[in-house]
Order: C-alpha cells, then sequence, then structure tokens
C-alpha cells in the first residue's frame, strides 16, 4: 500500500472525499451572484463558447456544471 | 391464415415464390453478369437514384438470420443489436451472396452499433460512409446531407470507374417516383377492406422493388395488378373479413425476424400496413423533380425518412397518423429489436400516440432472431386480439 509521506491534502477545506459538493457549493455561490449556470452532458459541448457569452452579454458570469454522476 | 378461397395465384409467379432474397440475388446476379457494378447498401438512407445513375445495381445486404450471430459474437458484443450481430456475422463467415458480389459499400452514420461495425468490415470492400445529420429540422442538415451524396457520387464514380449527369440523376429520379406510385398503387389493395394481399406478398415486391429498376419491374407489377383486380372480382380476400388489421410499426424487419409476422397471422390477425424500411417506408413519398438541383432534390427527400436515429423525430408520428387514417388498423404492434435504443425509447412516444390520439390498442414486442420467444410473442399477440 502506498502512502503519502504528509497529512496535509492538496485541498485542505471541509470537503475532504466529497468534491460533489465541494463543486455545487462553488456552483450555487456563483449563482447566487448573478451567474447563469448551463447544464453539460458531454466533453464535445464548448466551453469556451459558454463562457464567452456570458462575457458578450454582461452577464457576471457563465458556469459549466459537469454532471460525471 | 389462408385466403378465403383456395389455390390463390400468387403475384409474382416464379420459381422464387416465398424467396425475395434469392429472387433478388438472381436480379442482380443477371445485371453483374451484364457488366454492371454492384453497390452493397444496409439502410433506406443510400440515395439509390444515385447509385443507379453512375450505372450501378444496388444489392440489399443480409441482415438478418440468427445462423451467423453465434460467429459474430467472438467479436462483437452479446449485448448488440441482432440485425447489427447478423450482418457483421454474414461477412466473416463468407455467407452473404451480396456481399460477395458487391464491389462496393455504402454505410450511414444512423446509430452506433453499425457505424462502428462498419469500422470492422471496412477492410473488406471499398466502402463509403456517408455522415446522417441527426437533427433534419435545422436549416444546415440539408446542406450537409447533399454534400455527402455528391461525395458518395464521387466515390462511386471513382471506385467503378465511371460517371453520372445531372441529367442522368434526375432521371433516376422521375423513375424512383413512378415506382413509388407503383408501390402505393400495391399499399392501396393492402388497405382495403378485407385486404386482398397476404403480408409476404407485398414484402416480397417491396425487396424487388429496392434492386431492380422501375422499367424493369413494370412487367411484373402489371401483372401483380392483373392477379390482384381478378381477386377482388371474384370476392377474394386474405383472412376473415372480420379479422383484427394489425399495422406493425419499428425496426426493420426480415427473415427470422418476419417470425413476428408469421405469428399474427396464426392469432387470427392481417398485417395490413408494414411501418419499417423493409416495408412501406422508402416507398412512402416522392423526390421533387426538374428543380435544377436533383442532389439537392434526393437531400431534401431521403432526410424525410422518419428513421428513430433522428431528434426530434416527429415526422414519424406524423407519417403514423396518416398511415392508420389510410390503413385502418384494429391495433399497432411495435417491433424493437434488442438494444435498438433509439426505437425502443421512441417506442413510448408511439405507445402515447396509439393511445391517445388514435384510441388503438399498442403492443411493443421486443424480440431478436432467435425462435426461443416464438410462443411468448404468440400468447401476448393472441391476448391482445381477444382483448379486442
Amino acid at each position: 500500500m502506498t502512502v503519502f509521506n504528509i497529512a496535509r491534502p492538496l485541498i485542505d477545506d471541509r470537503q475532504q472525499m466529497d468534491s460533489r459538493g465541494r463543486f455545487l457549493d462553488y456552483i450555487l455561490k456563483i449563482r447566487e451572484e448573478g451567474a447563469l449556470v448551463i447544464g453539460l452532458y458531454c466533453g464535445y459541448a464548448p466551453g469556451e463558447l459558454i463562457r464567452a457569452m456570458g462575457s458578450r452579454a454582461g452577464l457576471a458570469k457563465f458556469l459549466i456544471i459537469l454532471q460525471r454522476e | 391464415m389462408p385466403f378465403n378461397v383456395p389455390d390463390v395465384k400468387p403475384l409474382i409467379e416464379d420459381e422464387f415464390v416465398g424467396e425475395a432474397a434469392k429472387r433478388a440475388l438472381q436480379y442482380i446476379q443477371t445485371k453483374r453478369a451484364a457488366g454492371m457494378p454492384v453497390a452493397g447498401i444496409y439502410c433506406g438512407y443510400a440515395p439509390m437514384e444515385v447509385i443507379r445513375a453512375v450505372g450501378a445495381v444496388p444489392a440489399i445486404l443480409c441482415a438478418f438470420a440468427n445462423k451467423t450471430i453465434a460467429a459474430a459474437e467472438a467479436v462483437l458484443p452479446a449485448n448488440l443489436c441482432p440485425l447489427i450481430k447478423s450482418s457483421y456475422g454474414f461477412i466473416i463467415t463468407d455467407t452473404c451472396p451480396f456481399f460477395g458480389i458487391s464491389d462496393a459499400v455504402v454505410a450511414e452514420t444512423t446509430c452506433d452499433g453499425k457505424k462502428k461495425m462498419f469500422e470492422l468490415i471496412s477492410e473488406y470492400k471499398p466502402m463509403f460512409v456517408m455522415d446522417l445529420p441527426q437533427l433534419p429540422d435545422e436549416k444546415e442538415a440539408l446542406a450537409n446531407w447533399a454534400v455527402m451524396i455528391t461525395k458518395l457520387q464521387g466515390f462511386l464514380e471513382k471506385t467503378f470507374a465511371t460517371s453520372a449527369t445531372l441529367e442522368g440523376i434526375e432521371r433516376e429520379i422521375k423513375a424512383t417516383n413512378i415506382k413509388n406510385r407503383m408501390m402505393n398503387r400495391l399499399f392501396d389493395y393492402a388497405a382495403k377492406k378485407p385486404s386482398l394481399l397476404k403480408w409476404s406478398e407485398t414484402y416480397e415486391l417491396a425487396f424487388l422493388a429496392q434492386v431492380a429498376t422501375t422499367d424493369d419491374l413494370q412487367a411484373t407489377f402489371e401483372e401483380a395488378f392483373k392477379t390482384i383486380a381478378a381477386r377482388e372480382a371474384k370476392g377474394v380476400h386474405y383472412g376473415t373479413a372480420s379479422a383484427p388489421r394489425v399495422l406493425v410499426t419499428g425496426c426493420p424487419m426480415g427473415g427470422d425476424s418476419t417470425k413476428v409476422y408469421k405469428i399474427i397471422e396464426e392469432a387470427g390477425g392481417v398485417v395490413v400496413a408494414m411501418d419499417s424500411c423493409t416495408g412501406m417506408k422508402p416507398f412512402m413519398t416522392e423526390i421533387e423533380e426538374n428543380t435544377g438541383d436533383p442532389i439537392a432534390a434526393i437531400a431534401a427527400r431521403y432526410l424525410q425518412l422518419p428513421c428513430s436515429c433522428m431528434t426530434p423525430n416527429t415526422r414519424r408520428l406524423d407519417e403514423l397518423d396518416k398511415t392508420i387514417a389510410r390503413f385502418q388498423p384494429d391495433v399497432v404492434i411495435e417491433v424493437v429489436l434488442h438494444a435498438c435504443h433509439s426505437y425502443n425509447i421512441e417506442s413510448y412516444k408511439i405507445m402515447n400516440h396509439a393511445k391517445s390520439k388514435h384510441n388503438l390498442p399498442y403492443l411493443k414486442i421486443e424480440t431478436d432472431y432467435s425462435d426461443g420467444d416464438v410462443e411468448q410473442i404468440r400468447t401476448r399477440v393472441e391476448a391482445l386480439f381477444d382483448s379486442l
């Protein structure tokens, strides 16, 4: 069994082992700030275009939800 | 279930009665012996007019037998559609005579399984895969499909060392329209109450009409229409006058999957409409003539084919409305081949449409090419007819 010789995780927050929860918190926070959220299913969706449209429309930002589960 | 009188004359009176594939094979072999190249096809989206315009004869490739599936499953996943497994099995066992005499193969990106299977067989014959737009209502779809048809023309011309002209393609459009009118005249006889045709008669003529030219079919159809007229005059009809009239929709049906048609008949029903690519679907619409751009006209017509690979496939519901109005079925039976996800998912819409809009009983049968579920299907069909 391989073990790391340091105890500190790469992302040191309260959501250890809960990447989905961390991601959702992030999305919800940005959404509260006025961003629109676009759901995606696939890697072929052009994320750059979605974010760029946010700029053009004068919105705070667009976000991408990657639904992997 | 027989005709209501004995010894009814078949519509095509030759040595191939009940053997649609063998009749087609003999036709293609005759053409090939006369020097025509053969283009193998797998799908109703293959533009026949272009194939004919380059001087080739189309051959519908083998895809409907259970016997080749075991060999295919040595390579392909077992939980794949039987049509694709059978097609592949025929090729690796070298048992499809149509593939054997094909000089090239025309393929389309209709479904994922076929698309990947084509990769595996691409080394056997020169092959052209057409990228089929699957959002047919998008304005780019027509232009993109026209481009693919033009590229197919180039592929065939290069492979067969021949050429087609726009005038030649226009002639083939007109020939297709004449053929489709003849086929629809045939369908009208099937639609009569009671029906004048057995399903296999429509099936056999549809099979031949896919490969034969309109000119070559004229005499066969004239004789068939005379035979039908004689039946009508004598009061001959198929099945009992009160037999349940069945519209069968869904996946392509042929060979071993025609067990469903046979079961419907044995249960006392009459198949009046075969709404699939091996039945009426290829003949239901015409191609616009004299547009000045025959490739675009062909592209527009083929994109109208309501295959479940399209999304949204609202045309299928529209066509179903017309088919129900024309054939007046008592029941809709949908046949879905195992693992044909698009037809399977779409069946939910078809069921709701048949029940809510037309108040028709609906039965979905999921099956493959084996005979293991014959009695189960029979029980379900008999129960359906009992409930009418």
